[in-house]
């Protein structure tokens, strides 16, 4: 047997095993009484009523975060959450046509270290045809030249992390993407006010009905000056907790910030390797990869667990100590953060923040 | 709009199928994708090769199990993209992969050897109690994190972990008994 056979093997397991793993249960539901019926009817016809009256509409780059958590964290963002976000978000609404493609800056999200865009893509449909539901469009962003500019610290190059899609109201297409800069100075925000952020896309990708996927290339740059935010103060934490049973490592100088958490792992065995997925810190021994010695989850005040999206750890083999950070997914108030759990399966370390 | 519409409307060429389909089986298709790729453009991507696969393979195949059929052919076209890219992402696959023992992952070629692995390890699953064989495939086939199945299941995650351990032992025995695996 070659080495990978059981792997292709288990892509290859029945059909209806696949299905049953991910039936849901079926609770059985309470019977309600007519009185109580009556009261929630009433409290249906009172939301209903009031929501004529006051429909707010998120901007679409806050929408496309809120996906992106649920993602991520298999959980509805929760309200005050996309509140959040949308206060540091703006419509745009700036369009570019070349090579007989509009794109069109929609909205932005702007934290300090990273912002969030959202373009929409609208080819002419006299040059390109009507836009059949098999035939898609999005932006290439790997080869787009992204800078930001300040009065107080000049040029910054950025670059772009992951992007979503899907079709909008008008039935164009949307695109978006997340730059980063991570060498901004130590106190510098992006969405300190002054912050201009420019953005060149050159390569537009069609996906047609045969599965041929030609490309439009052309220019379409956009200059925007990012939406003004306050950045939270950063929430440090005094407590070290020393693991002694299943992991020997002690953490201290934790740091909440608005992007991430981060903190000093310092530990006599550098031998770990970083084993998490996307929604899950996780840490493990290289002898051992299969078992997990280290977990570390977030949890917000209404006790939704905080989805993250990549860890970063920064090694001094000198001094034994490990400088983790552990991104969120969507930009975060420190202070909703009600506890960050620690643990190794044999202890659990909760370091309470906003109580 | 039940599957058989679904199919009926492939079948008659009509681009509603790919739309209905979207809407139906968008997210699963989605969740298996990003569970082995762990990015949007490159889920973003799958899933629409996805769509397309489906328009091009419906007709001659008429799936009796419209999920089925598009869970898998996004789970083999993620794999293929894992495969293809140069700088592979740690992932839950990754995990995965070092779960199984497995050092490099190679084309995915039909052969006859697979098949008969895949039938073994499918009885094998069949024999284990339900909530077991659910946390065995929701990892090795959905590729979820070990956090994700302890909210899927209730399970605390050192349980989750060891129940995997075990399972994997099991079915290693049971695969050295019937002679494919030494």
């Amino acid at each position: 047997m070659k080495d990978d056979t059981l792997f292709w093997a288990l892509c290859d397991m029945d059909e209806a095993l696949i299905l049953e793993a991910k039936e849901v249960p079926i609770m059985k539901k309470k019977s309600m009484k007519p009185m109580r019926i009556a009261l929630i009817a009433a409290a249906i016809t009172i939301l209903l009523a009031g929501a004529v009256f006051a429909v707010y509409q998120y901007t679409r780059s806050t929408e496309s975060l809120a996906d992106r958590w649920e993602v991520f964290g298999n959980t509805e963002m929760p309200e005050a959450q996309k509140d959040y976000i949308d206060g540091k978000s703006a419509n745009i609404g700036e369009s570019v046509t070349d090579q007989d493609v509009t794109i069109t800056l929609d909205s932005v999200t702007a934290a300090e270290k990273s912002a969030y865009l959202i373009f929409r893509i609208h080819p002419d449909p006299e040059v390109y045809g009507e836009r059949q539901p098999t035939q898609h469009y999005t932006l290439r962003f790997s080869d787009s030249e992204i800078y930001a500019e300040n009065p107080n610290y000049g040029r910054i190059e950025g670059y772009s992390g992951g992007g979503g899609g899907g079709d909008d109201e008008n039935g164009d297409e949307w695109a978006g993407c997340t730059v980063n800069f991570d060498t901004l100075p130590e106190d510098a925000g992006l969405n300190d006010g002054n912050t201009t952020l420019y953005i060149s896309l050159h390569t537009l990708m069609q996906m047609g009905p045969m599965g041929e996927t030609p490309e439009i290339h052309g220019t379409w740059t956009f200059e925007m000056k990012l939406p003004q935010s306050e950045t939270p103060d950063s929430i440090v934490s005094e407590e070290t907790l020393s693991f002694s049973g299943g992991v020997e490592m002690e953490i201290r100088d934790i740091v909440l910030r608005e992007s991430d958490v981060e903190f000093v792992a310092v530990t006599d065995n550098s031998n770990y390797i970083f084993v998490g997925s996307g929604t899950q810190a996780e840490l493990a021994r290289m002898a051992e990869p299969d078992k997990i010695c280290l977990t570390v989850e977030a949890v917000l005040l209404d006790g939704t667990l905080v989805p993250t999206t990549g860890i970063h750890v920064g090694r001094d083999l000198d001094s034994r100590e490990h400088r983790w950070s552990i991104d969120w997914a969507a930009p975060l108030d420190p202070m909703q953060i009600a506890t960050l759990v620690f643990s190794d399966g044999a202890e659990r370390f909760e370091v309470k923040v906003n109580h | 709009m039940e599957d058989e519409k679904i199919i009926a409307l492939f079948f008659d060429r009509d681009e509603q199928a790919i739309f209905e389909t979207r809407e139906k089986y968008g997210p699963y298709c989605t969740a298996i994708a990003y569970n082995i790729l762990s990015s949007f453009e490159d889920t973003e991507e799958c899933v629409s090769d996805t769509y397309l696969r489906t328009w091009n393979s419906i007709p001659p195949n008429c799936p009796r199990n419209l999920k089925g059929y598009m869970g898998r052919i996004t789970h083999n076209l993620a794999l293929t993209m894992y495969r293809r890219r140069s700088a592979k992402k740690r992932s839950v696959i990754t995990e995965v992969l070092e779960e199984l023992q497995i050092p490099s992952l190679e084309d995915l070629v039909e052969t006859a050897e697979r098949k008969e692995t895949a039938r073994l390890i499918s009885d094998f699953l069949r024999a284990l109690p339900a909530e077991k064989r659910r946390i065995f495939v929701l990892r090795y086939w959905y590729y979820e994190t070990i956090p994700s199945i302890s909210r899927t299941t209730g399970w605390k995650e050192t349980r989750i972990k060891s129940e995997l351990s075990r399972i994997r032992k099991k079915l290693k025995k049971h695969l050295e008994q019937e002679g494919v695996m030494s």
